[in-house]
């Protein structure tokens, strides 16, 4: 592997993966949702996704024609905190695809009649969610976790009132503001020999230049319900209803970070969704799908339970959900947990790290929350070193049974969701 | 991508075995398949051939339901299963020292599951629970609903989750005659990709299926679907603001001849995807005709066409989710004009060398784990034969714009299809259902 910084302060990486004549690229701004200013919510959305639709060189039909015709994957999509183009390519093609992505991401020209497009795409997007039982409850859930005023308590990817309202020059200007490659990361994967990657990269984004944020910006922490709090939403027509059942989680870089996913996994993800798949799915045959997941992040992203479950369940389901959550913090985990999931955290490296897409992943993230060169070693020795007394510890203050965000979307329920949730709290 | 031909085996009870080492990863990836989906049940058991691989994770001779929940992930791998139309198949990849291991497990899957008439009973609402989560979703209740009006006669006629009633009605007896009917040594095919010695792993093989009894393979009859008389159209009225259209065409199977012009026929209306099973959800590419009349004139925001390969002729199949606004007359109207074109005029020499380049890059990024070496390997074996990859690729080169034409104008015709319209109710929000 090889790690370089170019003068404008973007660095490159490059891993050589001969597995297919194929290479992964991605490349990370520093430029997420949470930098849209207020009322303009959905403006860094709108904004990467115009970004092929024309640049100073090419419209947006020759960019697709190019990428089209040499049967190039690519794309750019926006998180909280990054805009990161993605492409996969068969290895003959590097050069352009670099070429390609410095041109997107530099010189977009945003052509109106294409704003108008892809905002009428955004709109039936967000018209599409109010009738997605999954989506509607996460979308519910997060107004518990994070205040309005929180960065994660905005609507990334802007709403019905904002996203019409967004200007041309609202889009100019968050590009050449947002728009920079210092302290971005561009990781190049496959085929590829490490000093020609590097020397293409050079040529393709050398001459790019602009300071921008060095790292992701700071989140402020967030407290998270300090007592239950429900939402059902009823949706007509629809079978089955889908349950979110969530805290605030922890930062990526908080030191109770092994601790909490080995937590993460024995409540609800390892083998068939952890205790919770085994109680939910398997005991009770209650759901199709439950699990938790933790998504630790630059800020405290969420800690959230969810299952599918018919309307009568969803009593039994939320009661399970609690019972466990109230066990995992009450008594320690056992020996046979803790080694298998630190086992398959382990022994499961090879496989996450087979692919051209897992490569990247892995090694970006090392580099963005600066992890370490060694950061594999790393890995292993702070999984195998995590104790059931921390998992104890971090499930304590992580997890309560009576403070939490329940939110339930789908068909009307058999009774009043606090009523259903009640007896227990 | 290693273009090498996989090691072939057949042993004395009709196990067919298909082995490919490539040292990229310290990896192995065994599958199982069974030539038998849900095309192959009969109505009143609908949905078994599903169930029945969700009963196949609950235990076996050797190994309790409780130690099986994390079997796999403990030796630091990923398992699963899946069932569809023509097949139903399990895999688990996982560092090569556990070979020995995963040839064990589907050994015993095959030969000694538990099946336990309690957790069959506990699994039935689970069933129910996907199959309702599956239906809360506009699209694939409007995919149900078409695919029935298509075929009428043929097994493909029934979703493979089952149809609610018959899912409800599925006896324990139902399903243990299914499992000694289907899970035989010479209706399976067993795939070994990555890291190993193959003489060593054969040896592995026979150990562990050796003794299992042959069994009966799957009947080479089944039911023709007769051509349709005339274009069929349903309507699926449902909750949301947000309309979508589907039409479906009845297509060839995998074994016909055609099948290669049909590959690069999508390839130039909507961009390739590949030929994995996987592949069929992602949009039209967009420089493709697709996407230009479609979703770049502001008539739909997504457009989608696929075909997947099949064991009888199935569908090649066309989705849009309308813009807000817009009459699903005017999208037909767009998308047949599309169609009509490409039934008139072949495609020109940059249109077909785009359409083989796409789908030649589309079979590389598919072939770039161990997993999906194995799967690709096996799934081909299970509808027609895995030497399908072997030539697939230079197959689709030899496919002539004239051949795609033709094919167009064969499929493209309304006696050959069906419509499907799903119409939002006008139910007021967050009222009562």
């Amino acid at each position: 592997m090889i790690r370089t910084v170019l003068p404008s302060g973007l660095r490159v990486i490059v891993k050589t993966n001969r597995l297919s004549p194929s290479v992964a690229v991605r490349l990370v701004l520093h430029s997420g949702t949470i930098a849209d200013p207020a009322g303009k919510e959905g403006l860094a959305n709108l904004t990467s996704s115009l970004l092929e639709d024309g640049t100073k060189k090419w419209t947006g039909d020759t960019i697709a024609e190019k990428t089209d015709f040499i049967g190039a994957d690519f794309g750019v999509s926006v998180d909280r905190h990054a805009t990161v183009f993605v492409a996969s390519f068969l290895r003959e093609h590097l050069a352009f695809m670099l070429g390609l992505g410095r041109e997107l991401l530099a010189n977009p020209v945003f052509p109106a009649k294409e704003i108008r497009k892809v905002q009428g795409q955004i709109l039936s997007d967000l018209r599409e969610d109010e009738h997605d039982t999954g989506a509607v409850a996460m979308k519910n859930l997060r107004r518990f976790l994070y205040p309005r005023t929180h960065p994660y308590g905005r609507p990334g990817s802007g709403t019905k009132k904002t996203i019409p309202a967004l200007k041309r020059s609202d889009l100019v200007r968050f590009h050449r503001e947002e728009y920079r490659p210092s302290g971005g990361i561009l990781m190049i994967v496959g085929d590829v020999k490490e000093t020609e990657a590097v020397s293409a990269a050079k040529r393709a984004f050398g001459s790019w230049r602009g300071n921008g944020r060095p790292g992701p910006p700071e989140v402020p922490d967030a407290r998270g319900p300090q007592r239950i709090r429900t939402k059902a939403h009823v949706i007509p027509q629809k079978s089955q209803c889908d349950i979110a059942l969530g805290m605030v989680g922890i930062r990526r870089l908080d030191p109770d970070f092994f601790a909490a996913i080995v937590l993460n996994q024995i409540l609800g993800a390892f083998g068939l969704g952890g205790r919770l798949g085994n109680r939910i799915r398997e005991q009770e045959g209650l759901a199709y799908y439950v699990y938790s997941a933790l998504s630790p992040t630059v800020g405290p992203g969420p800690f959230v339970i969810r299952a599918g479950v018919h309307p009568s369940h969803v009593g039994r389901a939320v009661a399970l959900m609690t019972e466990e959550i109230d066990r995992i913090r009450q008594k320690k985990v056992t020996d046979r947990e803790i080694e298998e999931t630190r086992r398959f955290m382990i022994d499961s490296m090879p496989l996450r790290l087979e692919t051209n897409e897992g490569i990247a992943a892995f090694h970006l993230n090392e580099e963005y929350y600066g992890l370490g060169p060694h950061y594999l070693e790393k890995y292993r020795e702070s999984v195998q070193g995590v104790t059931k007394e921390e998992v104890l510890a971090v499930a304590q203050r992580l997890l309560r049974p009576d403070a939490f965000g329940l939110s339930v979307a789908g068909p009307a329920l058999p009774a009043p969701l606090e009523d259903l949730v009640g007896p227990l709290s | 991508m290693n273009r090498k031909k996989p090691i072939v085996h057949e042993l004395r009870n009709g196990l067919k075995v298909l082995m490919k080492p490539t040292h990229s990863a310290p990896l192995v990836s065994v599958w199982c398949w069974y030539k038998v989906g849900s095309s192959d049940e009969r109505p009143g058991i609908t949905g078994v051939s599903h169930w029945l691989e969700h009963m196949l994770f609950k235990g076996t001779k050797k190994y309790s339901k409780e130690e099986m929940k994390s079997l796999v992930e403990k030796r630091g791998g990923y398992w699963n299963g899946y069932t569809w139309i023509d097949q139903t198949t399990y895999f688990e990849t996982l560092p090569k020292d556990h070979l020995d291991f995963a040839l064990e497990l589907e050994s015993e899957r095959m030969a000694y599951s538990l099946i336990d008439r309690k957790e069959f009973d506990s699994e039935r609402t689970v069933i129910l629970a996907e199959l309702r989560g599956g239906e809360n979703n506009p699209e694939s209740l409007l995919d149900r609903e078409v695919t029935a009006a298509t075929f009428q006669a043929h097994g493909y006629h029934w979703p493979t989750i089952g149809w609610e009633e018959d899912v409800k009605r599925i006896t324990h007896d139902d399903m243990l005659s299914h499992y000694e009917r289907w899970y035989n040594p010479s209706n399976a095919t067993l795939v070994v990709a990555g890291d190993f010695e193959p003489a060593a792993a054969l040896r592995k093989v026979r150990k562990h299926f050796g003794r299992i009894p042959k069994g009966m393979k799957r009947p080479q009859e089944r039911t023709v679907e007769a051509p349709q008389l005339g274009e069929k159209r349903v309507t699926v009225e449902g909750s949301g603001s947000t309309s979508y259209y589907h039409a479906a065409f009845r297509a060839p199977a995998v074994s016909d001849p055609q099948f290669y012009a049909l590959v690069v026929l999508d390839a130039v209306i909507g961009g390739a995807k590949g030929i994995s099973l996987w592949s069929s959800g992602s949009e039209a590419s967009k420089s493709s005709p697709l996407n230009q009349e479609l979703v770049e004139k502001r008539l739909a925001t997504a457009a989608r066409s696929f075909t997947v390969p099949t064991r009888d002729p199935y569908l090649y199949y066309f989705t849009v989710t309308l813009a807000h606004g817009v009459t699903t007359d005017r999208v037909e109207k767009s998308l047949f004009r599309l169609l009509n074109r490409a039934a008139a005029k072949a495609p020109t020499k940059r249109e077909l060398e785009k359409a083989k380049n796409q789908i030649r890059a589309a079979h590389v990024f598919q072939s770039d784990s161990v997993t999906e070496v194995a799967h690709n390997l096996g799934y081909f074996e299970t509808i027609d034969t895995h030497a399908f990859l072997d030539t697939f690729l230079d197959r689709v080169q030899a496919v002539t714009g004239e051949q795609v034409r033709a094919l167009a104008e064969t499929l493209f015709v309304s006696k050959n299809r069906t419509v499907g319209i799903y119409a939002p109710a006008k139910v007021r929000r967050g009222s009562r259902a």
